[in-house]
């Protein structure tokens, strides 16, 4: 069991993470598969008074990848509190790679919304609530990044990321709420509310899409946690080398000073 | 560097035991070094670049805190521009509302009502039209009351679709009952609304089909 997890000495994959990417794989394709041709497209008979045409296919790709972005910065937070109380490492190295898998995330949300907005708002992007406060959500992260990378003390860092991981997630919480607090382009809720307004193969659709898409956020936090992990054995074993550099040369000096002056 | 060469030799780190003594005590100098070694250098140099990046993302949050201060009022509602017709004067702001009836090419404008709440407004808009601008969708139009104030013109023009990917409400009971703001009768027009429709006529304004 532990050898299906032990990762490879060259590299951060394990068989267990190669078993997860072999099934992965052709979920997404089946996923791609369903989105793009199987469900029906927004017109017809059976169209809604949105009539979106071809165009809401894009959905099965926006509302996931921004489910995985919240989720993200979510285990962010918890692995944050998490380190702030426990002080171990692997917390830290969990905040820090779901921090930057959260960011990828992120832009793909911007990105795919951008593209929505464009053919179906008529904009590229608005200043509205829900826009303006994912912006945020997204420089605030990248901010996170930057600190990490700022502070060179491991500890220093691993406290000062963690109470930012923490405070930065309280915008999450208003991107997904800036709907229904304030007013703007951006459409409420589908499906995270007691009647989701939507149904059929385009619900199904949705539904698959979100959960491949969690699932591809944890084929990469496997890599990239495994990543961090060894970039900070790397950083450790940079101190240590340096730590010996230092004795290497405190005991020249000292078999060399009694020959000198003092 | 400081070495203590004077200790007793019993008192020294062996090999199995890293010297933990303090600096004072003839232990290891351990004050990060200020010359730029290959390794002192690349440290530096992304703790300067993540400085960088810092000081970047800040002036972004600015920018952006600078860019959204409307963004908490980012439209009003047609009955809520009619109501502060006096006081917007000609300003420019948005107008949200659901377009009413069959959009009529005038020209280079295309003129349409939107209404909410019951009251409707007349919209004369000059410029492009997103692909999904239709009847029974709430749009977004970008402009200011014309200076007789009887209609809106508008020369940005956003169309704010809907939450609902269910198949459209073909019962008009059910479409009320689903979208009481959007729906506008003869009854509930108000009265200034009738009045900026321009005709002078109690116009209706009704549901356009969906």
């Amino acid at each position: 069991m532990t050898a299906l997890f032990r990762p490879d000495p060259d590299g951060t994959s394990s068989r267990g993470s190669r078993m997860y990417g072999y099934a992965l794989l052709p979920a997404v394709l089946l996923f791609l598969a369903v989105a793009l041709f199987i469900s029906p497209p927004d017109s017809g008979p059976d169209a809604s008074e949105n009539s979106m045409g071809e165009l809401v296919r894009i959905m099965y790709v926006h509302v996931p990848v921004a489910v995985a972005c919240y989720t993200a910065f979510f285990v962010t937070a918890a692995a944050s509190v998490l380190y702030l109380v426990r002080k171990t490492e692997g917390w830290d190295t969990l905040a820090a790679a779901s921090a930057e898998v959260g960011v990828v995330f992120t832009v793909l949300t911007l990105a795919t919304g951008s593209i929505w907005g464009h053919i179906a708002w008529g904009t590229w992007w608005e200043w509205d609530p829900r826009l303006t406060s994912t912006l945020l959500m997204l420089v605030v992260y990248v901010g996170y990044l930057a600190l990490r990378r700022a502070v060179i003390d491991p500890v220093v860092r691993a406290k000062r990321a963690a109470v930012v991981g923490l405070v930065a997630f309280a915008n999450v919480p208003i991107v997904h709420y800036s709907v229904d607090w304030w007013r703007g382009i951006h459409q409420p809720a589908t499906i995270s509310r007691l009647d989701p307004t939507i149904d059929g193969m385009k619900l199904f659709a949705l539904m698959f899409g979100m959960i491949v898409a969690l699932a591809v956020y944890g084929w990469l936090m496997i890599h990239r946690f495994r990543l961090q992990f060894a970039e900070n054995q790397l950083e450790a074993k940079g101190l240590d080398l340096a730590l010996t550099e230092r004795r290497a040369e405190a005991s020249a000096g000292s078999l060399a000073a009694p020959k000198g002056a003092s | 560097m400081v070495v203590s060469p004077d200790l007793p030799s019993g008192s020294r780190p062996t090999a199995d035991e890293p010297d933990d003594r303090d600096l004072d005590e003839g232990g290891l100098d351990l004050t990060p070094r200020t010359s730029s070694g290959p390794t002192g250098g690349r440290s530096s140099g992304r703790r300067w670049g993540a400085l960088a990046t810092l000081l970047v993302l800040a002036g972004v949050l600015v920018f952006i805190v600078v860019q959204a201060r409307g963004a908490s009022l980012y439209y009003r509602n047609a009955d809520e521009a009619v109501a502060q017709q006096e006081e917007l004067g000609q300003d420019r702001f948005r107008l949200q509302g659901v377009v009413v009836g069959e959009p009529v090419e005038e020209g280079t404008a295309k003129v349409f009502d939107v209404a909410y709440n019951g009251v409707a407004v007349t919209v004369r808009h000059t410029g492009k039209e997103p692909a999904l601008f239709k009847p029974g969708l709430p749009v977004v139009a970008e402009g200011s009351w014309n200076a007789a104030g009887t209609e809106f013109d508008s020369d940005r023009l956003l169309v704010k679709h809907t939450e609902d990917y269910k198949k459209a409400d073909v019962d008009e009971q059910e479409y009320e009952e689903e979208h009481p703001d959007r729906v506008v009768d003869d009854a509930d027009v108000d009265e200034s609304a009738s009045a900026l429709l321009g005709d002078g006529s109690e116009r209706s304004v009704e549901r356009a089909a969906s």
